[in-house]
């Protein structure tokens, strides 16, 4: 400081390399600090210059404070965060001055030619002109924002955010109209209410939303539960299918509507009163922002909506599909209960020898035993619904259980004059070598049985073929997969079923449960198998294919 | 499958029966305690086949299950009040239908509650049930 105190001096300098000394000199004995105002195409000098940069990395080096006043754009936006790095910088639109302050003794203030050339400048230590350039820095740095948030604003694309509240219906209305016509990449509505939409869908939404569609958004509504929204909605969806309607539960109805467009800019209408037609009147205080944490937020709130309707849409499904099954259910329970109770008391009233009544006990006998069959694969359905199906595994021969299964089953037939059937077991493999499996012996039979008893009833005459085959992991010889076919000739699978085949009552046979193929597949699965079936290529008949892993995934 | 006549069909006085329903041991039963109680009866186990080729002024009475494939007991009733009105008809299920709301629902409006039974069904309630739709207006 001593060595300044001589007399006020003012210059002008010429030319980029006095001036670039000059200002190195000034550099070597500032102490406290250096504040200056660039304007935006400055920035670059000074951090390209080298020995101005390395002057003023120097200058952090020893502590100095260096603060600095530029306007951050596109073009100057990496120098910038340069500079952030060794002085405090704030942002100041549209700044266009070039002046420093050292130690708040001496001022420079200086002009670029063309090519980041210094050219002019004028260098004071009048205390006057100081003081007053001091204050002029000041000023500025009062109004400007820091540079931190100006690069951000920057990178993200951002205007400058405002947040507003429109009063009249009329602006706010159209001014939605504007922003989902300007919509890039979604438009996500949750509406206040049902009726809220319905307004909205009489005021030429469709067309609005095409619009949007037409420039490659994706257009997404919410809308509560409510009269006649089924009916709207599916008007909408027949005008523009791209749109994605969901329904949400009543609950969340609320009291205002939320538009958020590609989550950059949001807006919210007050719902004044749903019974009213006149979109304009309906609608009251309006919100907009563009203001990006607070759009964002607002999209990721409608994402959870978004993701809760489709658990409301499930558990829909599922009531439905379960009020469906007990609805089948009780028909095929009730069905064979009539015979036995009517021809009973019919028989109850009758005298005569057994003999005469023989068609009345018989039918009595068979819807008995259709409902006892009826009542097993019921439980059996219950259990593999609330996840209770146990499997009581054991270690045995595969092989043998079919023989003795096909044996039986070929008794059976025999009695049956209408089936010209021959059942066959083709146990070329299992003679060559043991084909044991760890598993529910009962279960699998089950499974074996029902395969069986669907040929046949499939098939009128020809024959019905067992096999059983083993193959193993190329990799791993242990891995062994054990697969069991069941082959007919008969009318083949429906095309229409084939789908649905393993699913409850998918049958199109009215004799079975239509819960047969449902419990094979489950029982198979829990074992960590897999069941399937297909048609004959030859076009005669259908096979049915079950696989078993050697050692089980067992699942329970 | 073809209508099969159960007992002689001459004796005008005796109430003619139509039963159709797609379980031909619900028929049979419903066949057997009718005849015993004095009505005639014809029964068919597919429904098409029923709906095709029902004829006027041959039955007082028919009895309709509701759940059969392809042509459903409502179809059924529309096509025999179309065909002849004055016969009664009533229907016997084992469905959720006997319910009005359930009814509703399934877009089958505007019956008489009176008009379902519930199977499974007693013969002697059936017989009432019959007798008191056959003395009504």
């Amino acid at each position: 400081l001593i060595t300044h105190s001589r007399k006020e001096i003012t210059e002008v300098l010429y030319g980029n390399e006095t001036i670039i000394k000059k200002t190195l000199e000034t550099f070597s004995w500032i102490r406290r600090s250096l504040e200056g105002c660039v304007d935006h195409t400055e920035v670059r000098m000074h951090v390209t210059t080298e020995p101005i940069w390395n002057g003023l990395n120097q200058l952090k080096e020893k502590g100095v404070k260096l603060r600095v006043v530029t306007e951050i754009t596109d073009d100057n936006i990496s120098y910038a965060k340069k500079m952030m790095q060794i002085a405090e910088v704030r942002h100041l639109k549209g700044v266009r001055s070039s002046f420093g302050i050292a130690d708040g003794i001496q001022y420079l203030d200086h002009a670029i030619s063309d090519k980041d050339q210094l050219s002019h400048a004028i260098i004071s230590d009048v205390k006057a002109i100081v003081e007053a350039k001091q204050y002029l820095f000041e000023t500025l740095w009062n109004i400007a924002i820091p540079a931190e948030q100006a690069t951000i604003e920057i990178e993200e694309g951002v205007e400058p955010t405002k947040t507003e509240i429109i009063r009249d219906t009329k602006v706010s209305i159209a001014h939605a109209i504007d922003i989902i016509k300007s919509a890039k990449k979604e438009v996500m509505v949750i509406w206040a209410t049902s009726k809220t939409f319905v307004i909205g869908m009489n005021s030429g939404l469709a067309e609005l939303y095409t619009n949007a569609i037409h420039n490659g958004a994706k257009v997404r509504l919410l809308i509560p539960s409510g009269q006649d929204i089924e009916h709207t909605a599916n008007i909408l969806k027949m005008s523009v299918p791209q749109v994605d309607i969901r329904i949400a539960d009543k609950n969340l109805e609320t009291k205002i509507t939320i538009l958020i467009v590609d989550r950059a800019e949001v807006m919210t209408w007050e719902l004044r009163d749903d019974n009213i037609e006149n979109p304009y009147q309906a609608g009251g205080l309006a919100t907009y922002s563009n203001n990006k944490s607070i759009a964002s937020s607002y999209g990721t709130i409608f994402e959870v909506f978004w993701k809760q309707t489709e658990l409301y849409e499930q558990s829909e499904t599922y009531n439905k599909m379960q009020n469906e099954f007990i609805n089948i259910a009780a028909h095929e329970l009730r069905t064979p209960v009539q015979p036995i109770i009517g021809l009973s008391q019919i028989l109850l009233s009758k005298r005569g020898k057994m003999e005469d009544h023989a068609e009345l006990i018989q039918t009595i006998n068979r819807n008995a035993k259709r409902l006892q069959r009826l009542t097993e694969d019921i439980l059996d359905v219950t259990k593999i619904e609330s996840q209770s199906l146990h499997l009581y595994t054991e270690i045995f021969e595969l092989g043998d259980t079919i023989s003795n299964i096909v044996r039986d089953f070929s008794m059976q037939i025999k009695g049956d004059d209408s089936k010209r059937l021959k059942i066959n077991y083709d146990d070329e493999a299992a003679k060559e070598r043991k084909m044991t499996v760890n598993a529910d012996k009962a279960r699998v039979s089950q499974v074996i049985i029902h395969l069986l008893e669907n040929a046949v009833k499939f098939t009128r005459e020809g024959s019905v073929t067992v096999s059983l085959k083993r193959q193993e992991n190329s990799v791993n010889k242990n891995d062994q997969t054990t697969t069991v076919s069941v082959k007919d000739n008969g009318s083949g699978i429906d095309l229409d079923i084939m789908p649905r085949l393993f699913d409850k009552f998918a049958s199109k046979s009215y004799q079975g449960t239509g819960l047969g193929l449902f419990i094979s597949k489950k029982i198979i699965e829990a074992h960590g198998g897999k069941i399937w079936a297909e048609n004959n290529r030859d076009k005669k008949g259908a096979t049915f294919y079950f696989s078993l892993p050697k050692f089980g995934n067992l699942s329970k | 499958m073809t209508l099969r006549t159960c007992g002689p069909n001459l004796n005008k006085e005796r109430v003619r029966v139509l039963i159709i329903d797609d379980e031909p041991d619900v028929t049979l039963t419903l066949r057997t305690a009718l005849e015993q109680n004095g009505f005639d009866t014809d029964s068919c186990n597919d429904s098409t086949l029923a709906y095709k080729n029902f004829r006027d002024g041959k039955y007082d009475l028919a009895l309709l299950d509701i759940k059969m494939p392809h042509v459903d007991g409502f179809q059924l009733y529309q096509k025999i009040k179309r065909t002849d009105r004055r016969v009664k008809i009533c229907f016997l299920t084992a469905s959720e239908f006997y319910h009005e709301e359930i009814r509703k629902e399934e877009g089958f409006d505007g019956f008489n509650k009176e008009l379902f039974l519930r199977k499974p069904i007693e013969i002697a309630n059936m017989i009432d049930a019959l007798k008191t739709l056959l003395t009504s207006n």
